[in-house]
């Protein structure tokens, strides 16, 4: 097998360390070089994010880096998209969303960067969102996924009624998450998943993906 | 009459028994009072009476005078939603750091007010602590999250500059609160481990927290910090501030007593949304794990939950007065 092209470890190592020119640059080089659009985005790009996740997880990147990696990211990936000749099948859309009563947006926000950088077309309504736009938004984008985050108890109440909505609604698969979310209660309202975190997050929603697709 | 123990602990002397207190804000005194949160929340009089009445009920040994998290930035010309029943978030950042007069703008002359009505009704040995805004925070929540993150990696002076734009403008507020005899409560919950790191937490919120300590302390008041969350990751660099009193959610709390601060915390606010025994429990486990020495208050990790059964709190005071203490 051929050795992947070193541009595509310049592409990862540039998000990975926070070098915004260095993204952009390696994305041209990318083209320069024949690589396929598409390889630089999944094996260079979201690859970069995929060890970004990894130093979130390990506490030696904090929410900033987060943010500012999926910043350039995107900025690479402006580059390179205009040149992939058809745009490829989402790995799924996901519907994101923060319930109703909680403006805690941050998790969710990362769990959204690392679901995109997996492949994913995820459409964000953002923070104290009510079950009903979820539900509207889920039939509307005829989505794979539903990822409800929450971080606060009382708003627990909120989540369950979101899931039973779209369980009982659409054929949508729904993982929960968030501090106060586990097993044990994703399950007893009936969501299909939960995870501690965004990588978490990011394996269960290609499970289910995959799933749907079979 | 017993001198009050928590006054006693942040005075440096050894209590009678064991202060505790159930912290608790405007949303969680105004519910339990029936009155609309945003009435509490613009009216001095309203606000020093749901808190003072929540104080009275549950018996605590200190008393925090705490409206929500967006007064300043609203006086700052965020714009703030208010909802029936949930805390007033920002919905539009205001774009810009402006020094604000406390006398003057926005909701502080409301704060104000509450605070001199509270420590004026309250005898003068209980701490009355007055929460404002971290600089950092305050920087966060005027400028917008992204804004303000995506500077600190990208052009971090500019960062620097909107924090200590924000630390400028709360040095007046640190004084109007001395002023009315209340003890500045620096709340800085995105300076929280679980979104700072160490070096941004160094570079971004601890100039402008020492900056407040010191300022309450040029004035001869103590000074509080507060930080939810994860303090872990940044928990030796938050005792650099200097603060006299430390109120924290997950953190090590012998550490921060051999730093020098009075601890308050330990109890975890999700058991007030279960019941009484998970309470009771909470509390003999956070004494179990206080830290040695006579510098910790066992209170809530945090405020206590809007809706919280006030029984709960009552519950939480009574099982801290029943534990062994000797003086
Ligand atoms: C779909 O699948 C998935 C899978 C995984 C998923 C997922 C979905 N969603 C999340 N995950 C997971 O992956 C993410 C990435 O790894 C993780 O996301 P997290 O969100 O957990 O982690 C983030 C990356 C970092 N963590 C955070 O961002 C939260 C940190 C803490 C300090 C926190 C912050 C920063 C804030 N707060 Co507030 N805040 C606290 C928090 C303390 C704590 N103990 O966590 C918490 C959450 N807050 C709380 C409260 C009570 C409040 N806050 C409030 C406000 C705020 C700020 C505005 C100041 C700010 C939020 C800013 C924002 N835009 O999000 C108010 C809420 C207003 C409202 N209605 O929402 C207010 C009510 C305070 C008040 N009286 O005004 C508490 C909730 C208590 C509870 N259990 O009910 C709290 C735990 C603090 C405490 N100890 O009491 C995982 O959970």
């Amino acid at each position: 097998m051929d050795a992947p092209p070193p541009v595509l470890e310049d592409l990862a190592r540039s998000v990975l360390e926070l070098d915004r020119e260095g993204a952009v640059r390696a994305a041209g080089e990318a083209l320069l070089a024949g690589v396929p659009p598409e390889t630089a985005i999944t094996a260079g790009l979201a690859e970069g994010m995929r060890r970004v996740g990894e130093r979130f997880a390990a506490k030696v990147y904090f929410v900033p880096e987060v943010l500012v990696a999926g910043r350039i990211f995107y900025a690479a990936m402006e580059v390179l998209a205009p040149h992939v000749a058809r745009q490829p099948d989402a790995a799924g859309t996901m519907v994101c969303a923060v319930v109703e009563g909680d403006f805690h947006d941050i998790g969710k926000n990362i769990v959204k960067l690392m679901v995109e950088a997996a492949g994913f077309r995820v459409v964000d309504l953002g923070k104290n969102v009510p079950a009903e736009r979820i539900l509207e938004a889920v039939e509307r984008e005829r989505a794979d996924l539903v990822g409800l985050s929450t971080l606060m108890t009382p708003t627990l109440d909120r989540m369950a009624r979101t899931v039973k909505i779209l369980k009982e609604r659409t054929s949508a698969a729904v993982l929960v998450g968030g501090a106060p979310v586990d097993r044990a209660f994703a399950a007893k309202i009936g969501a299909d998943g939960t995870a501690p975190d965004a990588a978490g997050a990011v394996a269960l929603a290609r499970e289910f993906a995959g799933r749907r697709r079979r | 009459m017993t001198p009050n123990p928590a006054g006693a602990v942040l005075a440096g002397r050894r209590p009678e028994r064991l202060p505790v207190a159930p912290v608790f804000g405007a949303d969680h005194a105004a519910a339990r009072a029936g009155v609309p949160l945003r009435d509490a929340m613009t009216d001095g009089d309203r606000l020093a009476g749901v808190l003072l009445a929540a104080h009275e009920d549950y018996g605590g040994d200190l008393l925090v005078v705490f409206s929500d998290v967006t007064v300043e930035a609203e006086a700052m010309g965020a714009t703030v939603r208010f909802s029936p029943d949930l805390p007033p978030h920002v919905a539009e950042p205001a774009g810009e750091i402006r020094k604000l007069d406390p006398e003057r703008d926005g909701r502080l002359p409301v704060i104000l007010r509450a605070a001199a009505l509270a420590r004026a009704a309250l005898p003068p040995d209980l701490p009355v602590l007055v929460s404002l805004k971290g600089p950092f925070s305050l920087a966060v929540l005027a400028l917008g999250m992204d804004r303000l993150l995506a500077l600190a990696i990208e052009d971090p002076p500019k960062a620097r500059d909107a924090v200590l734009a924000a630390a400028e403008s709360q040095e007046a507020y640190v004084a109007a609160i001395v002023r009315r005899g209340g003890i500045p409560l620096i709340g800085d919950p995105f300076a929280s481990g679980s979104v700072l790191g160490p070096g941004h937490f160094e570079a971004l919120a601890l100039p402008g927290l020492a900056g407040l300590v010191f300022a309450a302390h040029r004035t001869g008041s103590p000074a509080a910090i507060h930080i939810c969350g994860d303090l872990r990751p940044v928990q030796r660099l938050v005792h650099r501030a200097g603060a006299d009193l430390l109120h924290l959610e997950q953190a090590d709390f012998a550490a921060a007593t051999a730093a020098g601060s009075v601890v308050l915390g330990g109890v975890p606010t999700d058991v007030f949304l279960r019941d009484e025994a998970a309470v009771r429990a909470a509390v003999r486990a956070a004494a179990n794990t206080a830290p040695p020495g006579h510098r910790f208050i066992l209170g809530t990790a945090c405020d206590l939950p809007t809706r919280a059964d006030p029984e709960l709190a009552r519950a939480m005071v009574d099982e801290a007065r029943r534990l062994p203490w000797s003086p």
